[in-house]
């Protein structure tokens, strides 16, 4: 620890003026926030808090308009006292892409950036924001490989001001998987993962390498769906489907056998669209070879409350034969040894998003 | 921070901080500013005391100094104003310059007058000794009888010692201004 990081490990910035921001992730049936401190041990938990929607959100856009969510917010801003916010901004309405660029200064690297800008997204620069991460440098070609995360204005305003009438302001946005992945892969880590997050209605699969999210792709499959197809087997009602998910989960056994059956469909497709993000990979990596090295994928992380169904992680590691490992949305904040979480384990894995909000900086 | 931010809510966010930044400025320079006054109130009780006592003992310095200088002055206006007096006319007109003007009006040349000394007596007669001396007996018995010829004189005596030398006799005697003013007037 260097001379300046002890002393602002012993006197840190006041915390009015650090403006310390929660992390504030919007899912489609409940917000979460999450907010850390930093103490003289490292970050610890400050608050947390769930605010469930009364409907599903399925759909984002013109959010700031969607009362549901307003309202929510506005209970959570009141009961929590939030501030500033960290957001994310759901897979669906942003743009990522890598791409080279000379070696050159930020504005520099921002003109290129912006001259290829139009070649990978589908929006126009003057209506993008837009912001890059160095990945690594080729010394051969004198050429950086980026990862540049591209927002529409519209979407950005359109969150802004729906934190605005809530009290809050925002002072980031992210990308959820570019949030997740921070808070489930150790800062620094050059590997390769396969995350696979899954969300509600849908499942986001990232590939995260040299400490950058580098690929994503939306599955339309959800734990809404292992939900349907429960309840449509057993002609039972959500509560108890979700009750029967996680009690019996995805074991394949002679008194499970039916259960097993009703989500095998949907558990499969899955496994396919996982499989197939995970062979382009290799694939890529193959191909680029040549002009940088990328670590193959030998992990896959397993992030969402449906991940831990039982025997659905097994299932994904014979499939891909690879490990397959359930996040652990503390790595970045807390070691269990030292202290144990306030939120229950199954619970946690809902927060990763906004645990990589949070987070401090130096840490992302 | 400001990652994916539209330019306004940058600058928002940033005189947000700014805002911020000045206030703890404030607040910090104020605390710095309290607390200095606070550290440097013994040391200003401190040399408040000190100078009050140096202030005291100026003052009475001052004092003393004025009080001494004061005397010196008393004294000095005492001795001038004895002088004055005795410059002053005797009795209500006579000037003593006058009576020694009357007395070297009647010495001949052989009388050398060295030094006159007057005394005012509460009488209002004046005192007047005579110290000089005389080229010879002659010289001297002259101007004796000249003096005591003079109504302005009265008991001008020499002692019969200075009679016993034949020439340069010193002499001195002692007569008196009769009334003064009634001299005033003859002259």
């Amino acid at each position: 620890m260097s001379f300046l990081e002890n002393i602002f490990k012993h006197f840190p910035t006041p915390e009015f003026l650090s403006m310390s921001h929660v992390g504030v992730d919007i899912s489609p049936t409940a917000i979460r926030f999450i907010g850390l401190k930093r103490t003289t041990h490292g970050l610890a938990l400050a608050g947390f808090g769930e605010q469930l929607l009364l409907t599903v959100t399925k759909d984002f856009d013109n959010i700031h308009a969607n009362a549901d969510v307003v309202a929510a917010l506005k209970k959570l801003q009141r009961t929590h006292k939030l501030s500033f916010v960290e957001v994310s901004i759901p897979e669906e309405k942003a743009y990522l892409f890598t791409t080279d660029v000379p070696v050159g200064d930020d504005a520099s690297i921002r003109n290129n950036i912006e001259f290829h800008l139009e070649e990978n997204v589908p929006i126009s620069l003057s209506d993008a924001l837009f912001e890059y991460y160095i990945i690594n440098k080729n010394e051969k070609t004198n050429m950086l490989h980026v990862a540049v995360s591209v927002l529409p204005v519209a979407v950005a305003e359109d969150y802004i001001e729906l934190f605005t009438s809530c009290g809050m302001t925002p002072v980031s946005f992210l990308i959820e998987n570019q949030a997740l992945s921070k808070a489930i892969i150790k800062k620094g880590d050059p590997n390769s993962y396969l995350v696979v997050n899954l969300g509600f209605e849908k499942t986001v699969l990232s590939v995260v390498s040299d400490d950058a999210v580098q690929f994503t792709s939306t599955v339309h499959i959800g734990s809404e769906d292992f939900t349907q197809a429960i309840m449509k087997e057993f002609n039972v009602s959500e509560q108890e489907a979700e009750k029967i998910k996680f009690e019996k989960g995805f074991s394949r056994s002679k008194d499970n056998e039916s259960l097993f059956l009703s989500l095998i469909n949907t558990v499969s497709a899955l496994k396919d669209e996982i499989n197939r993000i995970y062979v382009y990979w290799q694939a890529y990596q193959e191909k680029v070879k040549a002009q940088r090295t990328i670590n193959s994928i030998n992990h896959v992380i397993l992030a969402g409350k449906d991940s831990t169904l039982i025997g659905f992680r097994d299932y994904i590691a014979m499939s891909l034969k690879v490990d397959v490992e359930l996040a652990n949305v503390w790595l970045n904040v807390m070691s269990f040894d030292n202290e144990i979480p306030p939120i229950e384990y199954l619970e946690s894995l809902n927060y990763g998003t906004a645990i990589g909000l949070a987070l401090p900086k130096k840490l992302k | 921070m400001l990652h994916l931010l539209p330019e306004q809510q940058k600058k928002t966010v940033l005189s947000e901080y700014r805002k911020r930044l000045s206030i703890v400025t404030a607040i910090s320079l104020s605390c710095i500013g309290v607390v200095g006054i606070m550290l440097l109130i013994p040391s200003y009780i401190y040399s408040q005391e000190h100078f009050n006592e140096v202030k005291k003992v100026k003052t009475a310095l001052v004092d003393a100094l004025e009080k001494q200088t004061g005397d010196k002055t008393a004294e000095t206006v005492k001795n001038i104003t004895e002088n004055i007096a005795a410059l002053q006319p005797l009795g209500s007109t006579e000037l003593p310059s006058y009576v020694i003007d009357r007395v070297i009006s009647r010495a001949s040349s052989g009388i050398k007058i060295m030094q006159y000394a007057y005394k005012l007596e509460v009488n209002n007669t004046l005192s007047f000794l005579v110290v000089g001396r005389a080229d010879t007996r002659n010289d001297l018995t002259q101007f004796i009888k000249v003096l005591q010829g003079d109504p302005y004189f009265e008991g001008a005596k020499l002692p019969l010692s200075s009679f016993t030398r034949e020439r340069n006799i010193d002499f001195q005697f002692l007569m008196n201004v009769k009334g003064v003013a009634s001299s005033s007037t003859s002259q």
